[in-house]
């Protein structure tokens, strides 16, 4: 747990703060930044997931690594700061996608199926999807300040804006 | 309007390989290469020569012991893979370079070129296709087009983004559609004038459209994947994002399908994270 600073965060990591913290995930293609913030306390985190699912015939040694186990692994750490579930609520930036129907049909839509997964494990776990940025073809940068609840997305070929707030 | 030889020819500080590495890229091709004779070639470079040595010492490659000369790197990794080690060392110095027409910040393009490297590899491998290495020295060059196109496109790229976004076509498409070329037939070219191996130049022109490969070649195929692959990691991604088209019959000629896809991934990103000591040795070098 960190307080009061700037945290990068990698692929299938998962970072929790506490306060004045600012997240930042680069390049978001297909992976996912899931923001999750107490609106009654600057209790936050994130986890950088590149995979909806976890594999079956696989032990999961990093949880942040698929959407589906990485919810209820941060949920778990930001609990143990001392958020309140009832409070939490969550954003979902990425889940980019090359273009053409051929990705939809044959299991190649990898950031739709990361989206929804991470949907369904909000919605398993009672959190409520306050602020989303998802889809398309733009790769996409992403800057969670915890203080303030901002979430702000930039892409390469656009400037950066807050896309809504967590709080 | 311009065409590619114009483009080529208007266009200053064409990135280039060093005569070594092309001749080791060619004779690598042909049965009656040794590695003496690979080592001949690169010694003739004596700064190419001392960086292949740095990087096949790298502890990437885990080599038991120090390696002192050529004729022992080749012996000891094989040609191929010496071969990759200084084409590496070849395009380091002109792909870490930013790429504005692109919005590609310093060491993007390489990162990206080589993601796609490590990707299509990973791919032959899956698929059993037999061509790993080739695959790899495809994939590091599949977009050397940009380096040129790059310049042309300054103060375009936002114009060509939303038309491919408007029209629903691809980012190469675009470029088609405003230049009448796009950065994979600049590519083309400048392998041509390299004169590199067929298949190498097949996989940088045909890696966002594999099944126009006449025949098709699983090196092209393993390229247009490791391609995908890295846009979805978002390695080295671009202003033209992942506004590229997924030919799912590149998939089915290796053997592969989307139920193949997220192990490929985890292996992939992986594999990536373990290159990035050779990435040391490259600064370094």
């Amino acid at each position: 747990m960190i307080t009061g600073s700037e945290l990068l965060v990698g692929l299938s990591e998962i970072q929790v703060a506490k306060g004045a913290a600012m997240f930042s995930i680069l390049g978001l293609g297909s992976c996912l930044g899931i923001a999750i913030r107490d609106t009654q306390s600057p209790i936050g985190g994130v986890v950088h997931a590149m995979l909806p699912t976890a594999f079956a015939n696989k032990p999961v040694e990093q949880a942040g690594k698929f959407a589906s186990t990485g919810v209820p692994e941060l949920i778990a750490r930001l609990e143990s700061e001392g958020a309140n579930r009832s409070n939490l609520i969550a954003s979902v930036v990425g889940g980019a996608q090359v273009i053409g129907p051929t990705a939809m049909s044959n299991g190649l839509d990898l950031g739709t199926q990361n989206v929804e997964a991470a949907i369904a494990a909000l919605r398993d776990h009672g959190i409520e999807l306050k602020v989303s940025d998802t889809g398309g073809a733009n790769g996409r940068s992403m800057i969670f300040n915890l203080a303030s609840g901002e979430i702000k997305v930039r892409t390469l070929s656009s400037d950066e804006k807050v896309i809504g707030v967590l709080c | 309007m311009l065409t590619i030889e114009d483009i080529i020819n208007k266009t200053k500080d064409l990135p280039s390989l060093p005569a070594a590495t092309l001749k080791v890229i060619r004779d690598t091709e042909s049965s009656t290469a040794t590695a003496s004779s690979i080592a001949n070639t690169l010694s003739q470079d004596q700064s190419l020569c001392v960086r292949v040595l740095r990087l096949a010492n790298s502890p990437y490659y885990g080599l038991a012991r120090q390696v002192n000369d050529l004729q022992e790197a080749v012996v000891v990794l094989g040609m191929r893979t010496v071969r990759n080690i200084a084409i590496v060392a070849s395009t380091y110095p002109w792909m870490i370079r930013p790429l504005n027409g692109y919005a590609l910040g310093p060491k993007a393009l390489w990162t990206h070129a080589f993601s796609t490297a490590v990707g299509a590899q990973i791919v032959a491998t899956k698929s059993k296709a037999k061509c790993e290495d080739t695959a790899f020295t495809s994939g590091l060059l599949h977009d050397v087009g940009k380096v040129v196109l790059s310049l042309w496109l300054e103060n375009k790229l936002g114009a060509l983004v939303a038309l491919a976004q408007r029209d629903n076509i691809s980012f190469a498409e675009a470029e088609r559609k405003v230049f009448g070329f796009d950065h994979t037939e600049i590519g083309e070219a400048l392998g041509n004038n390299w004169n590199l191996p067929e298949s190498l130049v097949r996989a940088i022109r045909y890696h966002h459209s594999p099944s126009e490969c006449n025949p098709t070649n699983p090196v092209v195929d393993c390229v247009h994947i490791g391609d995908y692959l890295t846009m979805s990691m978002g390695f080295g991604l671009g202003g033209d994002g992942l506004l590229y088209e997924i030919d799912e019959n590149a998939w089915k000629r290796l053997g592969l399908d989307g139920t193949a896809l997220p192990e490929i991934i985890d292996e992939f990103v992986m594999a990536n994270q373990k290159y990035e000591a050779m990435f040391e040795e490259l600064q370094a070098a």
